[in-house]
């Protein structure tokens, strides 16, 4: 299940030809690589849009990234617990 | 001109977006659930079908049968996201597009077919090529083609997963007299109880039905139509496709609790979240309605009450006034409540509504759309009532058969 974390995190990301794709991100000072990205969704919130990149890090494990595309902040939502 | 219709089917969709998403769920039995400690599964992965579990079941059931089921929270947004990416796809193929539900679509190739495809079912590869790449390679749909959108529709529900199945003149009757009634749209359980006991178990069958004994027992409406399905004509249900309504007729929002209430006040709350939401929307899309209604049920017994007005409504207190003050309060609970419903309908433009002369509606109308140019910026519930302070908020969720499909703009 998703166990549910909303901390922010400092993410390394290509834009490139209007996308934004990250590659890497320092969550409670560990450096997590991404492997995939599985799922992109785009949720409005009011006025607000978030992106959500659902990613496969180093560990193998499933995170789901948020990225509030109004204030650039970014934050690792949920964690796959088997 | 006989027209060519596409029928698009993502396979098992709430779940195999999730497994999309997470790796460690694909090829395992999921079931999907409303949210963390609801029980009953809204969906199942295509694993769990081939275990024999259904869309439906009670969780706690579906472990005896299949332990290792894993049950994942729904999420709706994203579901709702992926089927707008999903549009965009079938507009690629054609700008003829209807997006029937979250996860079926009909494309109609008619005019650009001979241009694009020199054959039919490159355009059907093409169609399951592009939602691989927009959403992932673990998302698979059917695609059903033929000349109408019953005989599509038909073709991508028995085709196999994944496949593609064309319904033509060649195939048309062999199909009719062997498809199942639950692969037919429109046909639904009590039709299929009653045509049952006629001894019709298929489609074609119905064409050797005496036809009065068919208006006797099916009306002179479900006559006709159960003929026209039986020769593979369009039924009216698809042929209002054609005909989409200037905009929506009601409005409508059902939870079902996590408990069975009998707290009044947590009744009034969860009423009152539910009208928030059915007036927001209904004002966003500049309608008013005159027609309330309100249910609540528990496992066995339903109390339901409606009440049409002289004018029309579309300001929370307005709404709240009628279904709670009016219908839910002149009414003596019986039992425990679960399940909630309220809606409003007769809708109409608001500004073909003849306005009061007097009252208070222009004081409602500026609270109503300073309150909306708030939930506009920063979401709905942003700005609430007391009554919601101190307590999860119900929020909007899209559902599956997508009633609400012109509010989303789908």
């Amino acid at each position: 299940m998703y166990q549910t974390l909303h901390e922010t995190i400092q993410v390394i990301a290509l834009f490139s030809q209007g996308n934004c794709t990250p590659k890497k991100y320092l969550w409670r000072g560990r450096t997590f690589f991404i492997d995939q990205i599985t799922l992109k969704s785009d949720v409005k919130d009011g006025g607000v849009k978030w992106r959500y990149f659902s990613v496969v890090a180093n560990d193998s494990n499933v995170y789901r990234l948020s990225w509030n595309l109004d204030s650039l902040e970014w934050f690792v939502e949920e964690v796959w617990i088997d | 001109m006989t027209k060519t219709i596409l029928h698009v089917d993502i396979n098992s969709y709430f779940a195999t977006v999730l497994q999309q998403e997470n790796p460690h769920l694909r090829g395992k039995p999921i079931g999907v659930i409303k949210a963390e400690g609801r029980t009953c599964l809204i969906a199942v992965s295509k694993e769990a079908k081939l275990r024999g579990i259904q869309t439906g079941s009670r969780l706690h059931e579906v472990m005896k049968l299949c332990p290792e089921i894993v049950a994942v929270p729904a999420s709706f947004e994203r579901y709702l996201d992926a089927t707008q990416r999903l549009k965009k796809v079938f507009t690629q193929i054609s700008p003829d597009v209807f997006i029937y539900s979250l996860d079926e679509a009909f494309i109609d190739i008619t005019d650009c077919q001979k241009y694009l495809y020199p054959t039919i079912l490159t355009a059907a590869e093409k169609v399951q090529a592009l939602i691989k790449a927009e959403l992932g390679e673990w998302i698979t749909c059917n695609v059903g083609i033929s000349h109408n959108r019953l005989l599509s529709k038909m073709a991508s529900e028995i085709a196999p997963k994944g496949g593609v199945l064309r319904i033509d003149d060649t195939n048309k009757d062999a199909i009719l007299a062997e498809v199942s009634f639950k692969d037919v749209c429109g046909v639904g359980y009590r039709l299929e109880k009653k045509l049952a006991a006629l001894g019709i178990q298929h489609p074609y069958e119905i064409r050797l039905a005496d036809p009065d004994e068919l208006r006797r027992v099916f009306g002179p409406f479900w006559s006709q139509e159960l003929l026209k399905i039986a020769y593979g004509e369009e039924s009216h249900l698809l042929h209002q496709v054609d005909h989409p309504p200037e905009h929506m007729k009601s409005v409508s929002r059902s939870i079902t609790g996590y408990h069975l209430y009998d707290d009044e006040a947590a009744i009034k709350r969860i009423l009152y979240n539910l009208i928030e939401e059915v007036t927001y929307k209904v004002r966003r899309m500049e309608l008013a309605g005159r027609y309330v209604w309100l249910s609540v049920s528990d496992h066995d017994r339903s109390w339901s009450a409606h009440r049409t007005l002289s004018h029309h409504i579309r300001h929370t207190s307005e709404l709240f006034e009628v279904a709670y003050q009016q219908l839910y309060l002149g009414w003596q609970r019986q039992f425990k409540v679960i399940r909630f419903a309220v809606g409003l309908g007769l809708l109409s433009r608001e500004r073909q509504v003849p306005r009061p002369l007097f009252g208070r509606q222009d004081k409602l109308d500026k609270v109503a759309r300073a309150m909306d140019s708030i939930s506009n910026d920063y979401g709905l519930f942003t700005l609430r009532s007391g009554l919601l302070l101190n307590q999860e908020v119900i929020r909007p969720e899209v559902t599956g058969f997508l009633g609400d499909r012109q509010y989303y703009g789908l």
